[in-house]
């Protein structure tokens, strides 16, 4: 079995005059696994993701990455930040230069790669998610599935270790859904750890090597149900007689 | 609130890989070729050109370049008639005092001025319009940055260009929910409208904000912004053509310096 790269150890955390969005929560991701954080708006996922590249501090608890401690302060921030690339959900809210080559490019130079080592990242990363010739497209003009791959093009320039989306299929129909998990697929067999949430199980279950299904801030179950073995067994072509449910 | 944007047109226009510098050179040597010259010919031979250039090769549609030209030309078209009316000469061909302190005449000098002044509009507007619709404001930043202006300014620049759109965007998804629930179907709601579409779109470009400061933050933000891509490169048959056509017009207005619209007689 492979190292842990990130573990929680009983976190909680509450929203400023809100209801607690995390009430205690302890896991572990080992590194190149598959993880689907699984649950129903509002359970919590994305909150609980923005903990894993330190956008929001628990208020007790700690988050371990790669066995260290989380430190919040600015450069113990940046440097995890360089190792956990996140997606998030809107690619609009992500996407901050005016072209595409410029926003892919904006974590390199900021990251103070020269030159040349950023162009050969973007284009790289461009390559990556199949959008060569784009550099100089601006982004209000590229349709959904596009955008969403701008996004992830641009954490994919910075090399990270850990890959986190927040609901990577949402707004793209069927082909660019699956499109893109293929693409997570494929990033994982180079080795990268791979973290999504989702509320839609039929896509989470077939892919993930393990599913953690939160509820109302806690954690409902973890490990591989056995819906999650039956699925991958269906999807082998041997039949299955049980409900996965 | 639904028209085609000028950056759009230029996004897609026929010239968008010629190297912007060629592009802004023709653009603005044109325009200065038309404050130097002291007939009309260069500067319509300018507009002619530039027009042609406009529609054929950069392929922007002729409604589209007609619709942008009628603004400026009827405010050209509006001034011209006050200078024809106004400006003095010694030909008169027509003249009417209808007040004491007023006199409106028409003459030979006054009809010559008001076509040169015609001209140099229509010229200098069809040369800006040409940089508007082949340069896109993306283009424009790598000048901006080669051209020593504060790095703050051009990453403040870029910032605000990529808000625009996303502001807009929220702006007419908005407006349609308004539409759609018949917001504006009187005055007294469109009113109403209005003001909640306002203040929406305000709350909507805050939050935009602090999650444009989230995005950077989560990748890395030092200081710096994005190095930019760069321009095409300078090729021979544009370079040329433009070369060609600021010389032909350069020809023009030094030829032309003395040749006026209404020939008077020599005594």
């Amino acid at each position: 079995m492979s190292s842990i790269i990130l573990e929680a150890r009983d976190i909680r955390y509450r929203y400023p005059r809100g209801m607690e969005a995390i009430r205690g929560i302890s896991f572990h991701i080992r590194k190149g696994e598959k993880i689907a954080l699984v649950g129903p708006n509002g359970a919590g996922k994305s909150t609980l993701m923005l903990m894993f590249n330190g956008m929001i501090r628990p208020e007790s608890g700690i988050i371990l990455f790669d066995n260290e401690p989380v430190i919040y302060d600015r450069e113990s921030l940046r440097k995890l930040r360089k190792r956990v690339g996140f997606v998030l959900q809107n690619p609009d809210r992500q996407i901050i230069a005016p072209t595409v080559y410029q926003d892919v490019a904006f974590g390199p130079v900021n990251l103070g790669y020269t030159e040349d080592e950023v162009k050969v990242a973007v284009t790289g990363a461009l390559r990556y998610v199949g959008l060569e010739g784009f550099e100089r497209r601006p982004p209000h003009l590229l349709s959904g599935g596009e955008k969403k791959r701008v996004a992830i093009a641009g954490v994919l320039a910075m090399d990270p270790d850990v890959l986190v989306f927040d609901e990577p299929t949402s707004g793209l129909d069927p082909s660019g859904s699956e499109d893109i998990m293929e693409l997570l697929d494929e990033l994982h067999h180079q080795g990268k750890t791979i973290i999504i949430s989702t509320h839609d199980i039929e896509l989470a279950y077939p892919w993930a090597d393990r599913a953690i299904l939160l509820l109302e801030g806690k954690i409902l179950q973890e490990a591989i149900p056995d819906g999650i073995r039956q699925a991958k067994i269906r999807k082998t072509g041997t039949p299955v007689d049980a409900d996965p449910a | 609130m639904y028209e085609e944007l000028l950056e759009d047109i230029a996004q897609a226009n026929g010239l968008r890989e010629i190297n912007t510098y060629v592009k802004l050179v023709v653009g603005l040597g044109a325009i200065i070729l038309c404050l130097v010259s002291t007939s009309y010919i260069a500067p319509l031979f300018i507009a002619v050109l530039l027009s042609c250039a406009i529609i054929l090769l950069a392929r922007v549609d002729i409604r589209t370049y007609a619709g942008l030209f009628i603004v400026p030309f009827w405010f050209a078209a509006m001034s011209v008639i006050v200078i024809i009316l106004l400006t003095g000469g010694s030909e008169v061909y027509w003249s009417w005092e209808p007040l004491p302190w007023l006199s409106l005449s028409i003459t030979r000098e006054s009809l010559n001025e008001g076509i040169f002044v015609f001209c140099r509009v229509i010229g200098g507007m069809s040369a800006l319009i040409f940089i508007a619709l082949t340069t896109p404001m993306t283009d424009l930043f790598i000048v901006m940055r080669r051209c020593r202006i504060p790095e703050a300014v051009v990453d403040l620049a870029m910032m605000i260009y990529r808000t625009i759109f996303m502001i807009m965007h929220l702006l007419v998804q908005t407006y349609q929910a308004q539409v759609m629930r018949l917001g504006y179907s009187s005055f007294r709601e469109s009113i109403e409208s209005f003001a909640t579409l306002c203040g929406s779109v305000f709350i909507a470009s805050w939050d935009a904000g602090e999650d444009l400061v989230r995005a950077m933050d989560a990748r890395c933000y030092a200081g710096k912004f994005a190095v930019l891509g760069e321009t095409g490169p300078v090729n021979v048959p544009s370079l040329a053509a433009a070369g060609l056509f600021l010389l032909v017009s350069l020809g023009i207005v030094v030829i032309t310096k003395n040749i006026v619209a209404i020939q008077g007689f020599v005594p």
